[in-house]
């Protein structure tokens, strides 16, 4: 019986505080808008967005206590990135490539506005959004990781060198290259096909 | 503005507007439930767990006569901690299929090849019951002619950007013809037509009343011929929690198939749209593909 009382009081003591709920609670909240964001930009499904997102507050609930509160931000988006990495491993075939790509036309066929937004914008809507999925694709897995991160969330360097475990300089190179094909793709609209993705920063 | 200015003034553009800027209210919300499910379960799991080998000892010492209140205490608290197991996460797809109540049917069951019964809701409708219901999508048979519809071919991105000589892609209508009540759409290699009902049309806007927690039937008639193989999606949006979806890789054969798919929207909408997307596999020769009885058929 005095097993079962050491038992019963440790499982007590496991039992998250109220204090770290609510900021359980609160990281999810403040932060979801982003963690879909990036989980999109990164290059997850639509289909498949919600299991990540899902998977990433698990993260959250899991390591509250090694998050720094001013560092909560960055910590959920590398997590986002973690957790994309690992559902670009695991996933299967994508057998609805063109449900993806109707989804990626929102704007014409109903997007989350609702508004019919004509034709003529919602066609240089989408052809924007395809150069960005292009370049995205262009990219090594680090630098998408790392544009993502740094040019569409605004994280700094070190916020992202921090999380991701690798020097301040890498993840400039990894932008700086990143930028690059960004560029090259914004560029050669309409001149030439991508260039592929190198691995000269990994 | 020089080209690194404009990169930039577009990678601003983008930052700001991608469609997917905000979660989607419904998916928020299961979102937060399922992680307060998970705050609530986490501890009495983590204990049952380590408890689980001194549940053992336990359950012999019950057998034995002593102890007998305390595993009972333990029982109770394994049953809570199990029915506050959360379920597993699943493909907003195969979500929609599940809250419809439908079930996945096999590939081979549906003649659709190369989709993945768990990520596809569609059943090929060997029920037609929903032909003589009424359907609010006006003239989604067709018999107006291209009334309602907008179709239009979708630019070829790859191909605009092998060609030197080509800007913004122009947008073009699609080659389409109406023949014998059937919206027919001739397509070539890698030509992709998007087909919108409603909220395009400037003389005459039309949209689709859903309301919340109703189950509808998406379902539409479908004739395929020619050499290339093709691929239909259809859809109704905006509808929570997935938008529901119709796909198929369609067999080249000019007898009519049917589709169907079922939903439950999770929120109302007083301007659900319909929109198809056909695209042409890559090969040589074209195709046409042919629609007609497209509904959306309960509430």
């Amino acid at each position: 019986m005095i097993r079962l009382s050491t038992w019963w009081s440790a499982a007590r003591s496991e039992r998250p505080t109220a204090e770290r709920t609510s900021r359980i609670q609160a990281i999810a909240k403040a932060h979801l808008d982003a963690i879909w964001r990036t989980a999109r930009d990164l290059g997850v499904d639509a289909r498949d967005v919600e299991d990540v997102l899902q998977e990433v507050l698990l993260v959250v609930v899991r390591r509250i206590d090694d998050i720094l509160v001013d560092r909560e931000r960055a910590f959920v988006l590398a997590a986002t990135a973690r957790v994309v990495a690992n559902w670009r491993r695991t996933r299967r075939r994508r057998p609805l490539e063109l449900s993806d790509e109707l989804d990626a036309l929102g704007p014409v066929v109903g997007g989350s506005s609702g508004l019919p937004p004509g034709p003529e914008r919602a066609l240089e809507h989408s052809e924007r959004l395809e150069l960005l999925r292009v370049a995205l694709a262009a990219m090594t897995d680090a630098q998408r990781v790392a544009f993502t991160l740094f040019e569409l969330e605004q994280l700094t360097a070190r916020e992202i060198a921090e999380q991701l475990g690798v020097p301040e300089a890498a993840v400039e190179s990894r932008v700086r290259r990143a930028w690059q094909v960004f560029h090259d793709c914004c560029e050669r609209t309409g001149e030439a096909e991508s260039p592929e993705p190198t691995e000269a920063d990994e | 503005m020089n080209p690194s200015q404009r990169s930039s003034a577009l990678l601003d553009q983008l930052r700001r507007d991608r469609p997917w800027q905000r979660v989607p209210e419904s998916v928020r919300q299961r979102a937060l439930e399922r992680l307060e499910g998970e705050l609530q379960a986490r501890p009495r799991r983590r204990a049952l767990r380590r408890g689980s080998a001194l549940a053992a000892v336990l359950l012999l010492a019950a057998g034995a006569g002593w102890g007998l209140q305390r595993e009972r205490e333990l029982h109770d608290a394994a049953a809570v901690a199990l029915a506050a197991e959360p379920a597993p996460a699943r493909s907003g797809t195969a979500r929609a299929a599940a809250s419809a109540g439908a079930a996945p049917a096999s590939a081979a069951e549906r003649g659709v090849p190369d989709f993945e019964p768990t990520t596809v809701a569609v059943a090929r409708g060997a029920d037609r019951a929903w032909l003589g219901a009424v359907n609010p999508v006006a003239n989604g048979d067709f018999a107006a002619g291209d009334r309602l519809w907008s179709v239009r071919l979708l630019p070829d991105l790859h191909s605009a950007r092998r060609s030197p000589s080509s800007g913004s892609p122009p947008l073009a209508g699609a080659a389409y013809r109406l023949r014998d009540g059937l919206l027919c759409m001739s397509v070539s290699a890698r030509q992709r037509i998007l087909g919108v009902w409603g909220g395009e049309s400037d003389v005459e806007p039309a949209s689709l009343p859903l309301a919340a927690h109703r189950r509808y039937r998406l379902s539409l008639r479908v004739e395929v011929s020619g050499s290339l193989p093709i691929e239909l999606f259809v859809r109704v949006a905006p509808a929570a929690p997935a938008p529901p979806f119709v796909v198929a890789a369609l067999p080249r054969t000019s007898t009519a198939q049917y589709f169907t798919a079922d939903f439950e929207p999770d929120v109302a909408s007083g301007a659900a749209r319909v929109a198809f997307l056909a695209r042409a596999a890559a090969g040589a020769g074209r195709s046409e593909i042919c629609l007609d009885d497209i509904a959306v058929t309960g509430g």
